[in-house]
């Protein structure tokens, strides 16, 4: 298996997209924080800090479905298959290699948004308070949500085995289908796996019965991630490659 | 050693190979013929265990794919120099497959050496011509130096240099007692390279043969006489057994004989006093014996004005 992960590891970071993807989650979450601090009066939190979250968990998830779905498209999956014809240790390792550089990247990103916000609030004159109530959970919880988000959209590119079609999937359920579906059914918004983790990564909980407590979010929204992880490596392994 | 038993494959009500069963002895280059669409690309993925067969299956090497604890070991294949990702060197292509089945760096650059690359192994893939990709999947086959090697349509896009070389190399690998299975619609090139032939046509298996066997055996094997005399020459060989047909549009004062050997039509000649200018013997080529034995298999055929049909 630690072969496998070795190989996989290569994989990533030999490919211009895959790497280019983590960077861009990276520099958008720091690029938010310059503004976010350069426009807000007062004192500046964590939670205002790491705003650009929002955005870059957006290409985390692409990148999920990209570590899956670039060897479908270039049919690359053949020789890796012929390689290593157990696939499910295959879809393994990628998962591992996908938790593995998301939660560095996840790291990366804090440092240097909260060290951006820093510098920017100094300049300012304004007051970066790291000792607000939550500080904690918001940067636990944003490694959470990065890394659950990459494994779900890494799930959702097992499943489809595209990678347009699953960024257009993943991208539209954020988006469109989870505030339809939150909108139409009553009480159905507790239990979408994005509407579920809202309190996770939150500076303040919500009151709002609609959000899952922060852990029991996480652990929510993680099985629903490797559930679809499991779903897509059952199909791999039922299909022709 | 490949063994497949059986092997069945449906596309949707279509049944691309069809109870297909073969052995691959080590030790000779093992060509694999069949026309276009009869299902040999298909064969090799159900081999590799990449399709899902319907029925059957195979072993290498007595062991079906994912028993192997190391496949790149046992088995190196080249379905298609094409499966590789644009942006990634060729280097570190080779370096991802030799990883996952813990093989060292060192024998990246051994293979690259091998297959004339290591000057371009740190250009991206994506530049290189369908000959350099060609060379590199060849190089992925031979990363763990395994007994068995598969090779589909390997002589496509190299230049003749390349050609003669992987015939020659092919035959390197046969000598030294790995099993070597490989398609090529380049009939004269499979003339060349392969001692055993299995051929196949919509599925099924046609022959199990060598390259000797099927020249000599198809109806190919002929006479061919030039003589003045050919009503009285024609009459004695048919009343001798022989089938005659004419010649080809340029030989039409010659005929051509099947059923008896040259010595013999000789022969008949002289006794009945019959002036011959030509008598030569005829052996059919490959691509002859091929065209023979897989006619009616052909899923795309050509008619005489060039219309394709299906």
């Amino acid at each position: 298996m630690i072969a496998q992960i070795h190989s996989e590891w290569i994989k990533f970071r030999t490919v211009r997209s895959t790497v280019v993807l983590a960077i861009i989650s990276v520099l958008i979450c720091v690029g938010v924080a310059v503004i976010a601090s350069a426009d807000i009066d007062g004192a500046l939190s964590v939670s205002n800090a790491l705003v650009g979250v929002q955005i870059s968990f957006l290409f985390i998830m692409v990148l999920g479905v990209q570590i899956i779905g670039q060897e479908y498209r270039f049919a690359t999956i053949r020789p890796t298959f012929s390689a290593s014809p157990r696939r499910e240790r295959v879809v393994i390792a990628k998962l591992v290699v996908l938790i593995a550089t998301v939660a560095v990247a996840a790291a990366a990103l804090i440092a240097l948004s909260l060290a951006a916000a820093a510098i920017v609030s100094s300049m300012r004159g304004n007051v970066f308070d790291l000792g607000q109530p939550g500080t904690a959970r918001v940067l636990i919880g944003t490694v959470a949500i990065l890394v659950i988000n990459g494994i779900f959209g890494f799930g959702i590119g097992c499943i489809v085995r595209q990678p347009i079609a699953g960024i257009v999937i993943v991208l539209v359920w954020i988006t469109v289908v989870e505030n339809l579906i939150a909108g139409l059914v009553e009480g159905a918004a507790r239990w979408l796996p994005f509407f579920s983790m809202a309190n996770v990564n939150a500076q303040s909980i919500s009151s709002n019965s609609d959000f899952m407590g922060p852990v029991v979010g996480a652990l929510y929204g993680a099985t629903i991630a490797l559930a679809l992880v499991a779903l897509g490596a059952l199909r791999i392994r039922s299909m022709d490659a | 050693m490949i063994k497949s038993d059986g092997l069945t494959k449906k596309f949707g009500n279509k049944t691309v190979v069809d109870s297909l069963s073969f052995e691959v002895a080590s030790g000779v280059v093992t060509g694999f013929l069949g026309p276009n669409g009869s299902g040999k690309s298909t064969t090799m993925r159900l081999i590799m265990g990449l399709d899902l067969p319907n029925a059957g299956g195979s072993l290498l090497n007595g062991k079906r794919i994912t028993e192997i604890a190391s496949p790149m070991r046992e088995v190196g294949v080249l379905l298609d120099a094409g499966y590789v990702h644009p942006t990634r060197t060729a280097r570190n292509h080779l370096w991802a497959l030799a990883a996952s089945n813990s093989i060292p760096k060192s024998r990246v650059e051994e293979v690259l050496s091998m297959v004339g690359l290591t000057e371009v192994a740190g250009k991206r893939v994506g530049n290189f011509s369908l000959g350099m990709k060609q060379r590199l999947g060849i190089a992925a086959t031979l990363l763990g130096d395994p007994s068995i090697v598969i090779l589909d349509e390997p002589a496509n896009g190299l230049d003749p240099e390349g050609v003669h070389w992987i015939r020659n190399f092919l035959s390197y690998l046969a000598d030294q007692g790995r099993t070597v299975f490989v398609s090529s619609h380049l009939l004269s090139e499979m003339a060349l390279m392969a001692s055993a032939l299995i051929i196949i046509g919509n599925g099924r298996l046609i022959a199990e043969t060598s390259v000797e066997e099927l020249t000599s055996n198809s109806g190919g094997s002929s006479v061919f006489v030039r003589s003045p005399k050919l009503a009285e020459l024609t009459a004695a060989l048919v009343g001798a057994g022989a089938k005659v047909s004419n010649g080809e549009a340029a030989d039409r004062d010659g005929i051509v004989v099947t059923g008896l050997e040259a010595t013999e039509v000789g022969h008949l000649a002289f006794e009945k006093k019959i002036e011959i200018h030509e008598l030569s013997p005829r052996t059919s080529t490959l691509e002859e014996a091929f065209l023979e034995l897989t006619a009616g298999f052909q899923e795309y055929q050509t008619e005489k004005h060039g219309e394709v049909k299906p």
